[in-house]
């Protein structure tokens, strides 16, 4: 999945068990695991619609001795929501409703000013690129030409509760719905209507989105080049 | 004097109490130098070295700019590697006037470690925004700093918004009224529109549709670092994107909401239209040849 805009690469291989039909089972390998749940909810939605059964992940393989053991790239957590804390910080004196843009490098640099003094700037480089790779698949951030990065637009997903994009309006989030304001993006819904909600989070300039009006601006998926 | 390359004698001079004598400020740019004072009586060869290989730090995530200005209390890291037990420690909130640490507050530094710095968490004595003071000493070596702690930026309830803007070529300074109708198909494909007020790199779907309902096709762009989106040149490219039809239509959706952008003149109206007249005329000629014919 490559987008033109420069999304998230990721390489998914399928497998057929030998002897089965491609529509009763297949396994989807992912390697990312943050990635893997992005997929795993799009999945999750294509197959509601086909009336499909999706079982959940299966346990990690037991290594084998033959097969090389996957690499799996988890990007540094904590490196993530600082890149979601800076990004969100950064706004110009004027128009505080917008948020300003950071190239990777200015990034780097007041990542490597809240960190230890001997950290690797190597392992940061590296971590750094993990995060905003995972950040922008997510929908937290968008990337732009010139190595440019920008805080998304704030958003939630409704079929997760859960906020994402500029944290200048989490409180306020939390406050349309009522509920004392703290630091989690993760939302708490009253029995309300989609509708009812997404005028609530309009008239404080968050939007609220589906998982499939997420998915809208994704290129069309095509076959791979063999 | 006599200096090495490493001294640096500054342009400053300073008045002296010794009558004869004359003040020069000097500073030291490397790790050690030496330096020489040669005189009528005096020689005299001085080795000056820097008192402490490392500084301690200030670290902590904060805004771009000139100054640091943090988002929470930092941290500082002491330098570790001197067999000192502990460090005095006195830390002032320059607002208040007041004094957050306890007068004989000290930390204990870490002896028999392979670290080469220790984390001094400052979160314990500075708890809101504001300017403060952090000095550490030990002995005769002194290290002070002075921090500025922001809050975190938050939008409030009645936050003004600016509003999308969008132009076309007839209209420069004023936003148009959608949809932009054209009268033919080139019309359609050259039109200059420019969406402004949009989020820095938001991305933006287009929908364009021709006149047989399965004729769709989607284009994602993104804005620019200023929230601009030019359409003149994605027009140009999206005009082979479907088979030929008579008229075309253009969407655009964003947060959610489509609404429509421009679209061409439906070239069948027209002609319904002429039909239209054509009978009027043909009718009212048939009624007066008829009111002709009974007279």
């Amino acid at each position: 999945m490559r987008g033109n805009n420069g999304l998230a690469q990721l390489n998914v291989r399928v497998t057929i068990p030998e002897g089965r039909e491609l529509r009763t089972e297949f396994c989807i390998e992912i390697d990312s695991e943050l990635l893997a749940g992005q997929v795993h909810r799009i999945l999750k939605l294509a197959c509601k619609e086909r009336n499909w059964d999706i079982p959940p992940p299966p346990p990690p393989p037991i290594k084998d001795g033959r097969g090389k053991e996957p690499i799996i790239e988890r990007p540094n957590q904590d490196i993530s929501v600082k890149t979601v804390t800076i990004l969100s910080e950064q706004r110009s004196p004027i128009s505080q409703s917008k948020p300003l843009t950071l190239t990777k490098r200015q990034i780097l640099f007041l990542l490597e000013s809240s960190l230890s003094p001997d950290y690797l700037q190597d392992k940061l480089i590296q971590e750094l690129a993990s995060s905003l790779r995972e950040l922008e698949a997510k929908g937290e951030i968008y990337a732009g030409v010139g190595n440019r990065f920008c805080i998304a637009y704030p958003t939630i997903l409704y079929e997760e509760a859960l906020f994402v994009g500029d944290r200048a309006y989490l409180p306020l989030a939390h406050q349309a719905l009522g509920n004392p304001v703290t630091e989690t993006n993760k939302l708490i819904f009253p029995d309300l209507n989609f509708e009812v909600l997404q005028q609530k989070f309009l008239e404080c300039g968050i939007n609220l989105i589906t998982i499939e009006q997420g998915l809208e601006h994704l290129p069309e998926t095509i076959l791979p080049l063999t | 004097m006599q200096t090495d390359i490493d001294i640096e004698v500054t342009d400053a001079c300073f008045p002296c109490l010794i009558q004869n004598w004359q003040a020069k400020q000097i500073r030291l740019n490397g790790r050690s130098a030496d330096f020489k004072l040669i005189g009528e009586n005096i020689d005299i060869s001085v080795k000056w070295q820097a008192a402490s290989k490392k500084q301690p730090v200030v670290r902590g995530l904060q805004v771009k700019g000139k100054k640091p200005i943090y988002l929470e209390a930092p941290q500082i890291y002491y330098p570790l590697g001197d067999s000192v037990e502990s460090i005095r420690i006195q830390i002032e909130d320059m607002n208040f006037q007041k004094t957050s640490t306890e007068p004989d507050e000290k930390i204990s530094v870490r002896l028999m470690t392979n670290e080469a710095w220790q984390q001094i968490k400052l979160k314990k004595w500075i708890e809101t925004t504001g300017n403060y003071e952090v000095r550490l000493w030990q002995g005769n070596w002194i290290w002070a700093t002075a921090l500025t702690i922001q809050s975190h930026c938050h939008i409030s309830a009645n936050i003004n918004m600016q509003p999308i803007q969008i132009q076309n070529s007839k209209h420069h300074d004023i936003s148009t009224i959608l949809p932009i109708r054209c009268r033919g198909k080139s019309d359609f494909w050259t039109e200059q529109i420019t969406i402004q007020g949009l989020w820095s790199f938001e991305p933006v779907v287009f929908v364009l549709s021709g006149s047989a309902e399965n004729h769709i096709y989607r284009y994602s762009a993104q804005a620019d670092q200023t929230g601009c989106l030019n359409l003149s040149m994605m027009l140009m490219s999206l005009r082979e994107s479907l088979p030929d039809s008579d008229r075309y239509s253009l969407e655009w959706v964003r947060l959610g909401n489509s609404q429509e952008l421009i679209e061409t003149l439906a070239k069948c109206y027209e002609v319904k239209i002429m039909r239209y007249m054509h009978s009027i005329i043909r009718g009212q000629r048939n009624s007066v040849i008829a009111e002709l014919e009974r007279q």
